[in-house]
């Protein structure tokens, strides 16, 4: 099996002793596309910037390709992308110079796939950098990230700024680049459907904590909607297992529960004594019932 | 490589601004150091062929006015440097770090080892005292200590908007040519030298080893702060501040204090009352101009209050006079104080107190009149009050020696000078309160967010 991208033990951050990150630990493999969810606040761009290694971890240890984060050599920042939450363009360039400038850092560019984006995403390469929308800067720092092909790419909320269609296109160029199973992807979005279209793995962040990291399918088949159909009034003071919330209507119950497995379904029939109804949930379903 | 020559490049000719001063200045210099085989400026008697006084002056002048224009078109180079440098870029591109630092050092030797090489040229059929290879020396270092400067004062300018950017380059411009007098010093190596080499090794220190050099000091800084925080008095809002907190008015001792250190600096630098004058008054001109920044700010002001736009222009002239007066009587103190220490005339010294208080009146006004950021016409009138300032302020010194050993001083030209400045000033206050009165706050400030909006 190939090495892992990324590994990280223990990552804790605190900033002036108040904690951002506790102990985290996870790996990124080739091929992984991982979609970062978090309320505000959450950690997100934390935990992408000590991947970075643009800040030191105040205790563990993050590794990108075999090296420590904070001292990454020039040849594995030529393997890295990064598209920040707030571009850092150089106001006074035009996109074209803009593009030279960030090119002449990198062995390898492909030219091709710039033109075709910069067509796709009607970006004016003649035009200043401090006259183009949020949008149209968005779109080059995402272009600026991709040109040297990087084997690892993460972004930071890269589509907040961008209408649908130009979403949509970036998914698509995301999706494209994955696809030799060779390079990874992390990403951080507020937009819970971008990453349910696109995530093969999803990570969530509460209270500091990896609440959840694995499969998104799996998480999918962990959390579930359960529809309680009683013969008698199901009792507010009966305790559902595993429930992340509940609510209780007479004889039918709502609850949402993680762990899901034919075990806690037995359970929970002998506790309610309730015909069982279970019912997917969409990612933002089951990112909310988590922060309930 | 490609990195530092991609970077040196777009220092040179990112924009249509720089492409347009990078030739001429290439011209300029190239041809003026030719020119000044054929028609030298300096020799001292030697019996070379003359040429009418007006070639001369276009020979003399050529070479330096391209070096000028060339520094000016290197003038992103601390823009990129801070945006890449202090960003998350440096951290991301492969070997930024040292791209940016041999392009730097690479760029300010450019300009420093042609004006070098015009030194020599100039003095080519000059007596044979000064060496050629001292002149390049003397010239190489002192050049490229104060352009590195310079670059550091750009820096600064570029983070301020309108009026404050015209001044900036206009000091710079001042600060390109004054070093060329030390350059001539009989021995020893000039201050200036020294703190241009401190100013590279702290930078590159800085660039390379800063990040780590913050991780090792990241727990003893954090100690530092919260003890600061336990014993400093926390900035706090407080009623009735609201006005000069919001208008950006309500610290005016920190420009006060601030151009102390300067003021005192060129006095020790510059001991001719002329050239004395000259730096104080730009230092009172950029006093006032904080005020190009004001239809920008009264935004939130006029939004939080039942005032009309012209009772906000009012409110607003005040304030700014109110936190004007400070750092213009630290000035005035300054001047008089230093002046009287270098025994300048008191006739001269009584001359000088007026048109630095003129200097900060009609900056203010040219400031307060930017409803629309710094465009052509705001800018010309920039060029003229500050020719004008300039010329009062040399009016008054007279020749760099002549004000010492008792040169008459012209009073009536003074006189009419500082009057016609007081003109500029009332006119400059009736464009302002009149472009109040209609003030556009989507186009008074010229950022992209107003024209995303737009």
């Amino acid at each position: 099996m190939q090495q892992p991208y990324v590994v990280a033990r223990d990552l804790t951050k605190a900033f002036d002793d108040k904690p951002v990150l506790s102990g985290v630990s996870f790996e990124v493999q080739a091929g992984d596309v991982i979609g970062v969810l978090g309320k505000n606040g959450a950690g997100k761009t934390t935990l992408l910037e000590l991947v970075l290694g643009f800040t030191p971890a105040s205790e563990g240890r993050v590794e990108v390709f075999g090296h420590e984060s904070y001292r990454l050599p020039g040849a594995v920042k030529a393997r890295v992308g990064f598209v920040p939450q707030q571009d850092e363009l150089v106001n006074q360039l035009t996109a074209g110079h803009q593009l030279k400038l960030i090119r002449s850092f990198y062995k390898t560019w492909d030219d091709a796939l710039i033109a075709r984006l910069v067509a796709v995403w009607d970006i004016d390469l003649g035009e200043r950098v401090k006259n183009m929308s949020v949008g149209q800067r968005q779109k080059l720092s995402i272009l600026l990230a991709l040109g040297h092909r990087p084997d690892l790419l993460l972004l930071d909320e890269p589509v907040a700024s961008l209408d649908p269609l130009a979403r949509r296109q970036f998914l698509e160029q995301i999706v494209e680049i994955v696809a030799d199973g060779n390079r990874s992807v992390v990403f951080s979005s507020h937009i819970v459907a971008d990453i349910e279209r696109l995530a093969n793995r999803i990570w969530i962040l509460k209270d500091g904590r990896l609440h959840w990291q694995g499969d998104f399918d799996d998480l999918r088949e962990s959390i579930v909607r359960l529809h309680l159909r009683g013969t008698q009034p199901l009792h507010s003071q009966v305790q559902i297992p595993n429930a992340l919330a509940v609510d209780f209507t007479h004889n039918h119950a709502t609850a949402i529960v993680h762990g899901w497995s034919a075990e806690l379904e037995a359970q929970i029939t002998a506790i309610t004594g309730a015909e069982i109804e279970v019912e997917g949930l969409t990612l933002e379903d089951i990112f909310l019932a988590m922060h309930r | 490589m490609k990195a530092v020559l991609r970077l040196i490049w777009t220092y040179f000719t990112a924009t249509r601004l720089m492409r347009g001063l990078v030739v001429p200045g290439l011209v300029l210099s190239g041809a003026g150091m030719v020119g000044y085989l054929y028609y030298p400026p300096w020799t001292l008697g030697t019996g070379m062929r003359s040429s009418p006084l007006w070639l001369q002056s276009v020979v003399l002048v050529a070479p330096w006015l391209g070096l000028i224009l060339l520094f000016f078109a290197s003038s992103l180079l601390p823009v990129i440097i801070e945006r890449v440098a202090f960003g998350r870029m440096v951290l991301i591109l492969p070997r930024a770090r040292v791209a940016l630092l041999i392009s730097a050092v690479a760029t300010a030797g450019f300009i420093a080892v042609l004006t070098a090489l015009t030194g020599v040229f100039a003095f080519y059929y000059y007596p044979n005292e000064i060496k050629p290879e001292r002149i390049f020396s003397r010239a190489l270092l002192v050049v490229f200590s104060d352009v590195s400067l310079m670059y550091v004062a750009l820096w600064i300018v570029g983070k301020a908007r309108g009026i404050w950017l015209l001044i900036g380059s206009l000091l710079i411009a001042f600060g390109i040519l004054t070093p060329l007098s030390l350059i001539g010093l009989p021995s020893g190596v000039p201050a200036i030298v020294w703190v241009g080499i401190g100013g590279w090794v702290a930078f590159a220190l800085l660039l390379l080893f800063g990040g780590r050099l913050k991780q090792r000091l990241a727990r003893p800084l954090a100690g530092f702060a919260r003890l600061a925080r336990r014993v400093l008095p926390r900035a706090a809002y407080a009623s009735g501040t609201e006005f000069p907190l919001l208008l950006g008015t309500n610290q005016p001792w920190l420009v006060a204090l601030g151009q102390a250190i300067p003021v005192v600096v060129a006095a020790w630098l510059f001991r001719q009352h002329t050239v004395w004058l000259f730096f104080l008054t730009l230092f009172s001109a950029i006093g006032g101009a904080i005020t190009s920044t004001a239809a920008a700010r009264s935004r939130v002001l006029w939004l939080r209050n039942a005032w009309t736009r012209a009772e906000l222009f009012r409110r607003v002239e005040t304030a700014y006079w109110r936190y004007n007066a400070y750092p213009l009587g630290v000035l005035l103190l300054l001047y008089v104080a230093i002046g009287s220490y270098l025994e300048i005339s008191t006739a001269r010294l009584a001359f000088g107190v007026p048109l630095l208080a003129l200097g900060s009146v009609a900056s203010l006004y040219l400031g307060l009149m930017m409803t629309r950021g710094l465009r052509w016409f705001e800018g010309a009138l920039g060029v003229v009050t500050m020719g004008l300032l300039m010329w009062t302020a040399v009016t008054i010194g007279g020749t760099p020696s002549g004000s010492l050993i008792g040169e008459t001083l012209d009073r009536i030209n003074v006189i009419e000078l500082e009057v016609a400045l007081a003109a500029l000033a009332l006119i400059y206050r009736t464009i302002a309160s009149a472009r109040w009165n209609t003030l556009d706050w989507m186009v008074c400030r010229n950022g992209p967010a107003t024209r995303a909006a737009g």
